[in-house]
Order: C-alpha cells, then sequence, then structure tokens
C-alpha cells in the first residue's frame, strides 16, 4: 500500500513537472538558430572581393568621360583617413 | 607586382608597382616616414611645428615644406577659400590637440574665422612667413602631394596610396589602368589621382570632427559623411573631395563638374 501510493505521488508529480517546463518554454518560429548559422551564411555571402570600400550608406556615384568602371577587384582604395 | 605596406601619416599606406628597381618601395617608405617627421604638428621639434611657433618671422624652410606651404596657397585659390591650411587654431579649439588614438580634448571657445590665406601666409624661395597667431595644419593636403611626388619617383607603372590619398601611375598590370575601390565600385585609373574626404573616421563627440569649415571655425556641418574624388593628380582630388563635402549635397556636383574627374557623395543617413 505503502510503495503503491509512493509511486502514484511520484508518476503525478513527473507529470506536473513536465507540464509546468513545457508552458514555461513556448515554441517561438522568431528564435535565432543556434549557433547562428543563417546570419553568417548571408555575411559571407555578401563580403566584398578586392580593396573596394563598403560605406554605411549607397554613395551616389558620378565618372566623367574618360573613367572606366570594372569588374576586376580593386588591389587598394580610396578612404577616409 | 611588387608591394609594400605600412603604417605612418596617422594611418595605412601602401605601395605597389610593376617592374620597379630593386629598393624602391624599401626607399619609398623610408621616405614616407622622414616627410611624417617632418611635417606632422604632433611634434614640438617637427619643421612644421618649428615654422608654426616662429609665426610673425621669416623663417628659412626646406624645398619640401616651401613646396607644400605653395601647395596650400594653390589649394586655397583653387577651393575659392574652402581648403584653408591655416585652420590648426579652430582645430586645437574643437579638441583635436593630440595624436588622435589618445583621444579628443576639452573644447575651449572657437576662435574667429581665419583671415583669408594670402594675408597670413607668405613663402619666397627658401623662407616663408606666417602671420603672428596663425598656425598652418598641412593635413589631406600633404598626403596628396606626398602621394604624387613619391609616384613620380617611384617609377613608370605605379600606385602610392597614402592613408586613401592616392596617385596611380601608368597603364597597371592589364594596360588600361590600376583598379582602385571609389565608393563601392571599382575604377581604372591611369595617371589619376584619387582621395576621400569625411566626417566620420576622425570624431571624437557629436559633431566634433577633423574638418574644419573655414568660414565658421568649427568642425564642418554638412548633410554629407563621405565624399571621395578623382583628379589629375591626388593633390587635386584632395582638395576636390575637402570642398564637396564642405558645399553638401545640393552643391556639390554643380562645383565638381568640370573639376574633378569623378565623384562619390555619401549622405547622412
Amino acid at each position: 500500500m505503502g510503495y503503491r501510493a509512493l509511486a502514484s505521488l511520484v508518476a503525478a508529480a513527473a507529470f506536473a513537472g513536465s507540464g509546468a517546463f513545457v508552458l514555461s518554454h513556448p515554441k517561438s518560429d522568431a528564435a535565432p538558430l543556434q549557433p547562428p548559422v543563417a546570419s553568417a551564411v548571408a555575411k559571407a555571402s555578401t563580403a566584398p572581393t578586392g580593396k573596394t570600400q563598403a560605406p554605411k550608406a549607397t554613395p551616389r556615384i558620378t565618372l566623367q568621360p574618360g573613367v572606366r568602371a570594372t569588374d576586376l577587384p580593386g588591389i587598394t582604395y580610396t578612404h577616409v583617413s | 607586382m611588387q608591394q609594400r605596406a605600412f603604417t605612418a601619416l596617422g594611418g595605412d599606406c601602401e605601395l605597389f608597382g610593376i617592374d620597379l628597381a630593386a629598393d624602391v618601395l624599401e626607399r619609398g617608405e623610408a621616405w614616407v616616414h622622414q616627410m611624417h617627421d617632418r611635417l606632422t604638428r604632433f611634434s614640438d621639434t617637427s619643421e612644421l611645428s618649428r615654422f608654426n611657433a616662429a609665426a610673425g618671422a621669416w623663417v628659412a624652410v626646406s624645398d619640401e615644406l616651401e613646396a607644400l606651404l605653395r601647395e596650400s596657397l594653390r589649394a586655397y585659390e583653387v577651393s575659392e577659400g574652402l581648403v584653408h591650411a591655416a585652420t590648426l587654431p579652430a582645430l586645437l579649439a574643437a579638441g583635436y590637440t593630440r595624436d588622435f588614438t589618445l583621444g579628443g580634448t576639452p573644447t575651449t571657445a572657437a576662435p574667429p574665422p581665419p583671415a583669408p590665406l594670402p594675408e597670413l601666409l607668405e613663402v619666397r624661395t627658401g623662407g616663408a612667413k606666417l602671420a603672428r597667431g596663425a598656425a598652418i595644419d598641412l593635413g589631406g593636403i600633404a598626403k596628396g602631394w606626398l602621394a604624387d611626388r613619391l609616384a613620380a619617383e617611384m617609377g613608370a607603372n605605379c600606385v602610392v596610396n597614402l592613408c586613401g590619398d592616392l596617385y596611380a601611375r601608368g597603364p597597371g598590370e592589364t594596360g588600361e589602368g590600376w583598379p582602385v575601390g571609389f565608393g563601392d565600385t571599382t575604377v581604372l585609373l591611369h595617371d589619376m589621382g584619387a582621395a576621400t574626404s569625411g566626417t566620420t573616421k576622425r570624431m571624437w563627440g557629436p559633431g566634433l570632427h577633423h574638418l574644419i569649415d573655414p568660414r565658421t571655425a568649427r568642425p564642418a556641418v554638412t548633410d554629407l559623411t563621405e565624399v571621395s574624388a578623382l583628379a589629375k593628380t591626388a593633390t587635386d582630388a584632395e582638395i576636390f573631395a575637402k570642398v564637396g563635402l564642405l558645399l553638401g549635397a545640393t552643391e556639390a556636383p554643380a562645383w565638381l563638374q568640370g573639376r574633378a574627374l569623378g565623384w562619390s557623395l555619401v549622405e547622412n543617413g
């Protein structure tokens, strides 16, 4: 009788505890992946090749005739010092 | 391609060349360090500091300082007064009194806007005179001029980049020009200079940065954070970039048109 009551008590406590754990850990679709694989991939894919400056805002560029843009990576770049 | 990177003039410097004579890059770096020591305002014993300390009297100056002072007067004329080498008192009042890595110091009352540079600075062969109370900071003009001068010495196919002020001489590796980052693109430069002026890097407090507007003797208030320019020389590119920044997004394009070979404007926000 004593063992049966103790076993019932343990089972009831485990049931209540697991319920409480679930309620205190709700699922969030917005939660970040751990480790943050997605953002690392995004950063790597947008990393510039060559030495071309990456300003904070998009620059408005005007080139006069005689100056050509190129797809080659820059060997160096002009920047604020 | 031969290349060499080092730190001088308060920033990163790079030299590139093709078919250069032996030791050219090493000698180029040594010359830049030597010029830094002579032209820095952060050492009381530099030639520039001694020249500033002697304001009010004629003093003998080296060929290099004489050339740079003449270049400062030319920059003042070309920029219609916006590139003014005698804004050092205003820069000190704004708190830029020591090497930038040590941080700013408390601001003091801004001096009145400086008189026109030709009224403050006289240059003759082997000598120069600064008006009493005036003081010179060569800043970007020195970097541009040194890049032009070093590229002319290094060889027929080279690039000299001194803290972002650069000159690309010759056709580069492909024969079409040297590929150089400009804004968010890359351009091919052949016998051209490039420079960038901005308010965000040397900043030590809200509205406190190293670009002094000579019209107010205070750090410039502008809607541009960064302007890059292309020109026939690095010195002119430096002048154009600084004027563009001081004029702001509305006026800069019209001023740069017909002067610069290209420009990149980055607006606030």
